[in-house]
């Protein structure tokens, strides 16, 4: 109290109508100085409180920030008398570390709210104050037990914390991620805890309908949050020498009583992919949304599958996916095809399926390039029955009848290759004799009884009368000997019509554009020959009639 | 063989026996040629000593040894007359090349050109026979055409006596056409009547022309003392007009009569006929040769300055002057001159009377008179100014302007009409009384009728101004900017604006001058800018983009490397804006601009190229749009639709696929036709599910549909850019709209199917829309639109069965069977191991014309040297001349001297001996 006294005194100097707004109109300097003194004599911890209250009334940012950053500091300087109160010591030191712990304890949870305030600065400042705690706490425990024991207490409520908030932003994740994503052990700890965290959550929950009723509220996680950190984690060691930064302390420098061998999962990389690993698993149960859906997707082969310990678990993921039609089938071949290819996963009718995917939407999608390429890895193979490539080809040109150039000019090349591949399709474009029937049946679901060999490519027809010359050119190469090379498809794959037109407004034009012949001395009207719909009248007409009125005038 | 006989024998004796042989000497030479002549002997003997000589020595032949004697082959150069050859050349120099050289300092030469001097053949007395002759001739004859001698005739009579009568007469032309009787007599062919001078003695030439001009002398003396009385006469006349002034016809008439008759009875019947002839013909018009047509540059002056002299005129309109058409019509008469006025505004033609007028007792009589005569001549004029301006519009190859001209005639007319009726009035007044009360009353009518006209003129020159102000200007200067051009064209009506673009574009035409060009560019700029004003304005009327366009089409035709950039920054401007709101999901991707323009293109630019560099990129930046095809509102719907017709005009030649048009015509369809209508299997059967859109907002609402008839679409609604009105919101939503949008559909279906009829598969391509079509069957629409799809679905059933017919199973790899290789060796005739043998025939020629050069140019060379050396002996031999010229002087000097000193020296002895 006498501290109070002082303080009030030293008000008095320096302004005396901050007598009255007491909280309002503190300033920085004053918050320092009252963290000084309360560091600096046990007496003074009473002010404690204060900040305490400044920091749950003001609404100056700035104001928060700094009395975030004096709490960190006094309660740092106290955490030892904290974490070591016993209760059973005397009654003076008792009380006052009782008063202390509960403050302790009261900060921590008023923490853990602070998430949801909009600047990112007290967001960032808010997980560094926890993250120091949680340092400060776990190398307490760990040095007095011997082992590394992470203090769940207050870790895994501040990432449930992170998880369900839905208003961060980009800089919070990127400090987060800067912490989380340098030390290994933080990673770990993170992982496991984004486990726990949606495991426990109501969405997880409701999915498995599960009937157990769990005494903790229920909550639900935010999956887009989650998304993007788990989605940026990228320096997940490859080899166990790579675990080397620890942001709390290396759990091999400490000789726990406990002699065994075992090495601290924290320290292998196969601990840290199965929690990397759960965490996915944990994650892709949530109900995603489509978008996500589709992110997960595109980057599950390269961010994801490398890094698990088991991938196979995400069969049932991917099988969804694939079975899910449309856009996300063929995202999810890619993974599919990575587990297939590298992880011995038996996929049984495979191209059926991947005929399947062979619809209408094919070539209008955005990922239509990323598909073929996998086609084209498909039909690398050789030995594939040549029916089942004709049903693929045939498909494929009747497709590009109504799909844009650049789905045209993948699909071209593609069915050069695959009949360079496989010559006895050439019976499609090439047939001795006439057919009296087409026996292809758009709608068969299996490629096997399409019926394409008995059919022909007639469709090329059309594409070889494309209106964009490259294409109908591209087209004649049917025609010609088979003999060129098959084509990269790669160079073909990427084509938009912006870059279409960008090509063709940047060719270099040697002669002047050729223009229209005009049949008449009159100069004839835009609108000739119109739908008559568009009700125009016969403007031509009407031009020929005031010519012939002139002409007759002049005679 | 004959050779080696004869080297045994000594060179004398074989000198003897080739006389022998040759016949030179011996016994039998002088007792044969007895009967010769001395002379000629000589000569033979001297000619076969010459050809003895001829004959060369064996020692003087060379010969080149070869290696391998080949049997028959013939090599040139193996044996040769070196001193024979040498001694050729050396007399060949001697002959050209010293001779030149010694001529070298001289400047002139003597050229010997006395006959047979230069021909050895002849003898000297042949020589001089023949050049005694030559010059007898010579001397004799004076050439083969001296006229002096001859005499030249026609018809036997000579010619000379004629010569110079046409110069006689030349200066005085008979004075009424006619031609005097001598004329006819001496000149005109058929003439020749001399009798007289051929029975009397025949005169020289000098005294017939002596007489002739005496003659002509004579005529036109009498001509003209003739000409002096007729004058005294008129003045007589004259000074006595009024009494004789009701003679002088009768007179007149008897005097033409009379000198008629006499004439009649000079001249002979022939003449007549033969005068009549000759008249005709000069009557006859000569063929002139005609204007040349104008060239380019001068018919846009012309019309350049047509137009100035209308904007002339109607400014002095305006003004409430007269227009100047009287100058004009004078101008037009005469030759222009240096005192022409150039503008002719300060000339005021109102005040000017065109008629005289007649004074009776000082008063005037005929004022009104002459004002009517006047306003009648503006009448004509008017008229004929009008039909100037529609010679102008004639003469334009654009049929659009006929202007309202024949308005502004009828209301002159009227006006004119007015006039004409009043004076008759005054006309009838006239007449109707007596002379002597019409001089009084024209007292007093004058005053008043003076009155009366000059308010006549006063109301005349008020309309005049209004009508001009109201007329269109003739002269326009290219506005600097758009603005400045919608101030120009400012409650113009859209066949005036025209007007005044293309008088602008004929008043700076390009062959008028070189900087027009960027200034028409400039203007033309300005029209493209308008079109831009005018489709983006709230109220769209597509008569004004029609008549914009057309204008702009004609612009583009005449500077197409201006439109060239234009179009090719307005499709990138319209690219990055399709792609940039497309990216966002924009609304408003394309606008009405953007389509017209579009459309524009297609119009000038040859659109079935294969791949051209404006219409390749215009038609992907099109289909971009339609693929994404975001649909917001009815509106894109229709741009949609738009779009797809002009994509079809651009093939309507080339026939290409186009997938996007087929794509957005079947996604409006499934959008406006009710879902219940539309069979789950024909969705299935979509080759492109995005086209699938569940959105009903669009479809055919409401039960009256059934009922809505099919009528052309509301255009200039649809794309006005007033989307806020009440109509054009109503009209969206109405059903009407959604009915004309489906009859579109199946419009450009059809359209599109005619198109790809032989495309080869039709079927695959419309096989959606056949099921489609055949849903839509069901609907329950109106007649008309119901027999535009029964058509139209009977019409695509009828293709495709044709394709099915027709169409057989590819067979793009069939190949002409591959001729087995042959393994025969090509043989070539006339082969040769020759090293000059080639088979190309022309490389051949061409290396033999240069192994020629090459050894003409050696050979050349060589003769170079070799004259080069004869010159420098000639040289040295000179020199050694006259070096020893030269000594021997000074050795006759040395003689002398040594002469002289010798006699001294004796005398010196002398004298001493004498001495001593």
């Amino acid at each position: 109290m006498e501290s109070n006294k002082r303080k009030r005194d030293e008000n008095d100097i320096g302004n005396a109508n901050a007598k009255e707004k007491k909280v309002e109109g503190i300033t920085k300097q004053q918050i320092r100085k009252l963290e000084k003194d309360c560091i600096n004599d046990k007496k003074n911890l009473n002010n404690i409180v204060e900040i305490f209250t400044i920091l749950k009334s003001s609404s100056d940012d700035e104001i928060i920030h700094t009395t975030i950053v004096s709490l960190k500091k006094i309660f740092s300087h106290y955490l030892p008398s904290i974490l070591t109160f016993d209760e059973k010591s005397n009654d003076k030191k008792k009380m006052v570390n009782q008063w202390l712990k509960d403050n302790y304890a009261n900060f921590i949870s008023y923490l853990l709210t602070l998430f949801e305030n909009d600047e990112p600065a007290i967001q960032i400042i808010t997980l560094k104050t926890l993250f120091e705690f949680i340092k400060h706490e776990t190398t307490f425990f760990s040095l007095q037990k011997g082992f590394l024991v992470i203090n769940n207490k207050i870790f895994i409520p501040t990432v449930k914390a992170i998880l369900l908030c839905q208003n961060l932003n980009k800089t919070f994740y990127d400090a987060l991620l800067e912490q989380i994503d340098s030390y290994d052990d933080l990673r770990y700890y993170f992982l496991k805890a984004v486990e726990t965290v949606v495991n426990n959550s109501a969405n997880v929950k409701k999915a498995k309908k599960n009937d157990e009723k769990s005494d903790e509220e229920a909550y639900n996680v935010s999956v887009n949050t989650l998304y993007s950190l788990i989605s940026e984690i990228q320096n997940m060691p490859m080899d166990d020498s790579q675990i080397e930064t620890f942001f709390i302390l290396n759990p091999a420098e400490l000789k726990g009583d406990s002699e065994e061998k075992v090495k601290h999962p924290l320290l292998t990389v196969k601990g840290h992919n199965q929690v990397f690993g759960d965490a996915w698993l944990a994650f892709l149960r949530l109900p995603l949304t489509v978008p996500i859906y589709k992110r997960v997707l595109l980057i599950i082969n390269k961010r994801i599958i490398p890094f698990m310990t088991n991938p196979v678990r995400l069969i049932d993921f991917l099988t969804d996916a694939y079975n899910e039609g449309g856009a996300i089938s063929l995202l999810a071949l890619n993974g599919l095809f990575t587990l297939m290819n590298e992880h011995n996963l038996d996929y049984p009718e495979f191209f059926t399926k991947l005929y399947a995917l062979f619809d209408n939407d094919l070539m209008h999608i955005k990922y239509r390039s990323r598909f073929f390429r996998l086609v084209d890895l498909f039909f690398t193979s050789s030995h594939m029955p040549a029916y089942i490539v004709a049903a693929f080809i045939k498909k494929m040109a009747r497709l590009a009848l109504y799909s844009p150039p650049s789905g045209v000019v993948i699909v071209i090349p593609l069915i050069y290759s695959l009949m360079k591949r496989h010559p006895s399709c050439m019976v499609m474009i090439h047939r001795e004799g006439n057919l009296k029937t087409d026996k292809f049946d758009m709608n068969e679901k299996d490629p096997l009884k399409s019926g394409a060999m008995e059919s022909s490519l007639w469709e090329l027809n059309a594409l070889r009368k494309h209106y964009f010359g490259d294409l109908a050119s591209l087209g004649d190469i049917f025609t010609s000997d088979f003999k060129k090379e098959p084509y990269d498809l790669e160079d073909f794959l990427d084509q938009t019509y912006s870059t279409f037109v960008e090509s063709e407004l940047n060719k270099k034009v040697k002669k002047s554009p050729a223009t229209a012949i005009m049949k008449s001395n009159i100069t004839p009207s835009i609108f000739t020959d119109y739908c008559s719909l568009w009700g125009f009248p016969d403007y031509e007409a009407e031009a020929a009639a005031a010519k012939a009125a002139a002409t007759a005038q002049k005679e | 063989m004959v050779n080696q006989k004869k080297s045994n024998v000594s060179a004398l004796k074989r000198l003897k026996t080739r006389l022998k042989s040759s016949g030179i000497i011996g016994e039998n030479v002088s007792s044969k040629k007895k009967g010769f002549d001395k002379k000629e002997l000589r000569k033979k003997t001297k000619e076969k000593l010459e050809n003895l000589k001829k004959e060369t020595n064996p020692f003087e032949i060379k010969f080149t040894k070869q290696k391998h004697d080949i049997m028959g082959r013939k090599i040139k150069g193996i044996q040769g007359k070196p001193g024979q050859a040498r001694s050729k050349a050396e007399k060949t120099r001697k002959n050209t090349l010293l001779v030149e050289y010694e001529k070298r300092n001289k400047n002139s030469s003597f050229v010997d050109r006395r006959f047979g001097e230069n021909d050895p053949t002849l003898s000297l007395e042949d020589k001089m026979m023949e050049r005694f002759i030559r010059e007898k001739q010579r001397k004799s004859n004076h050439g083969d055409f001296n006229l002096e001698d001859e005499q030249l005739t026609h018809f036997g009579q000579a010619l000379g006596d004629h010569l110079g009568d046409d110069i006689v007469h030349s200066d005085d032309e008979s004075d009424n056409g006619q031609i005097d009787q001598f004329t006819v007599h001496q000149d005109h062919f058929g003439g020749f009547d001399e009798e007289e001078e051929k029975s009397g003695e025949k005169k020289s030439k000098s005294e017939i022309m002596k007489e002739l001009i005496a003659k002509s002398k004579y005529y036109k003396y009498e001509r003209q003392k003739e000409k002096e009385e007729n004058e005294e006469i008129k003045n007589e006349v004259d000074a006595e007009l009024e009494d004789i002034k009701k003679l002088v016809n009768q007179s007149l008439t008897e005097k033409n009569e009379e000198e008629k008759e006499k004439l009649k009875i000079k001249r002979s019947k022939t003449d007549d006929q033969y005068n009549s002839f000759l008249k005709a013909v000069a009557s006859d018009r000569r063929a002139r040769p005609t204007d040349r047509l104008k060239s380019e540059e001068e018919l846009a002056i012309e019309a350049k300055e047509k137009l100035e002299r209308a904007e002339r005129d109607r400014q002095r309109r305006m003004n409430g002057i007269d227009s100047d058409e009287e100058e004009e019509n004078d101008s037009k008469n005469r030759p222009a001159q240096a005192d022409d006025l150039d503008d002719g505004l300060d000339y005021n033609y109102d005040e000017e009377e065109s008629m005289p007028l007649t004074y009776k007792d000082g008063k005037l009589i005929n004022q009104d008179i002459g004002f009517s005569r006047k306003r009648k001549a503006k009448d004509d004029d008017d008229e004929e100014i009008s039909d100037d301006d529609d010679e102008n519009d004639d003469d334009d190859d654009d049929a659009e302007d006929e202007e309202d001209e024949g308005e502004e005639e009828t209301d002159n007319d009227d006006i004119l009409n007015e006039d004409d009726d009043k004076n008759e009035n005054e006309d009838d007044n006239e007449s109707g009384d007596d002379e002597l009360e019409v001089i009084k009353k024209t007292n007093k009518q004058s005053l008043e009728q003076d009155e009366n006209v000059k308010k006549e003129i006063e109301k005349r020159r008020k309309e005049r101004h209004e009508q001009a102000k109201n007329e269109l200007g003739y002269v326009f200067s290219i506005p600097e900017s758009h603005s400045k051009f919608l101030e120009l064209i400012k409650d113009k009506s859209i066949q005036d604006q025209m007007t005044i673009i293309k008088r602008i574009r004929i008043l700076y035409n390009v062959k008028i001058h070189p900087q027009n060009k960027d200034k028409l560019t400039y203007f033309f700029g300005i029209i493209l800018q308008h079109l831009n004003y005018l489709t983006n304005k709230s109220e769209v009327s597509f008569d004004e983009i029609n008549r914009y366009t057309r204008c702009i089409l004609s612009f583009a035709f005449q500077f197409i490397e201006y439109f060239n950039d234009y179009a090719k920054n307005k499709l990138i401007q319209i690219e990055k804006k399709i792609t940039k709101k497309l990216s966002v999901n924009g609304k408003e991707i394309i606008n009405l601009n953007d389509l017209i323009f579009l459309q524009l293109i297609t119009v000038i630019y040859s659109t079935s190229d294969y791949s051209h560099p404006i219409i390749t990129p215009a038609l992907l930046i099109m289909e971009n749009y339609l693929s994404q095809a975001i649909i917001n509102n009815e509106r894109d719907i229709v741009r949609g639709l738009y779009l797809c017709n002009i994509m079809y005009m651009t093939q309507k030649q080339s026939k290409r696929y186009i997938p996007e048009a087929m794509n957005f015509i079947m996604k409006t369809l499934l959008i406006i036709v009710p879902e219940s209508y539309i069979s789950k299997n024909t969705k299935a059967d979509m080759l492109n599910s995005n086209i699938l859109v569940n959105n009903t907002k669009y479809s055919l609402t409401g039960k009256d549909w059934e009922n809505v008839e099919l009528k052309a679409l509301n255009l200039s609604l649809i794309m006005s850019n007033n989307t806020s009105k009440k109509e054009y919101i109503k009209y969206c939503k109405s059903n009407e709209l959604r009915i004309s949008i489906i009859g579109l559909c199946i419009e450009l279906l059809e359209k599109y199917s005619r198109l790809y009829m032989d495309i080869g598969c039709l079927k695959e391509i419309f096989s959606g829309v056949e099921k489609l079509v055949s849903d839509l069957e069901k609907m329950p629409v109106s007649d008309k639109l119901k027999e535009s799809i029964n058509k139209f679905k009977s019409n695509i059933n009828s293709y495709i069965a044709g394709e099915g017919i027709k169409r057989r199973s590819l067979q793009w790899q069939k190949r002409k069977p591959v001729a087995i290789a042959s393994i025969v060796p090509k043989f070539e005739e006339n082969y040769s191991v020759d090293k000059h043998y080639d088979k190309n025939r022309e490389r051949a020629e061409y290396n033999k014309l240069k192994a020629q050069v090459q050894k003409e140019k050696k050979g050349a060379l060589r003769e170079l040297r070799k004259d080069n050396m004869f010159l420098a002996r000639k040289r040295l031999q000179e020199i050694r001349e006259k070096d020893r010229e030269y000594k021997e002087k000074i050795k006759g000097i040395y003689g002398m001297l040594g002469n002289e000193q010798g006699e001294q020296n004796k005398y010196d002895r002398e004298r001493k001996k004498r001495k001593n």
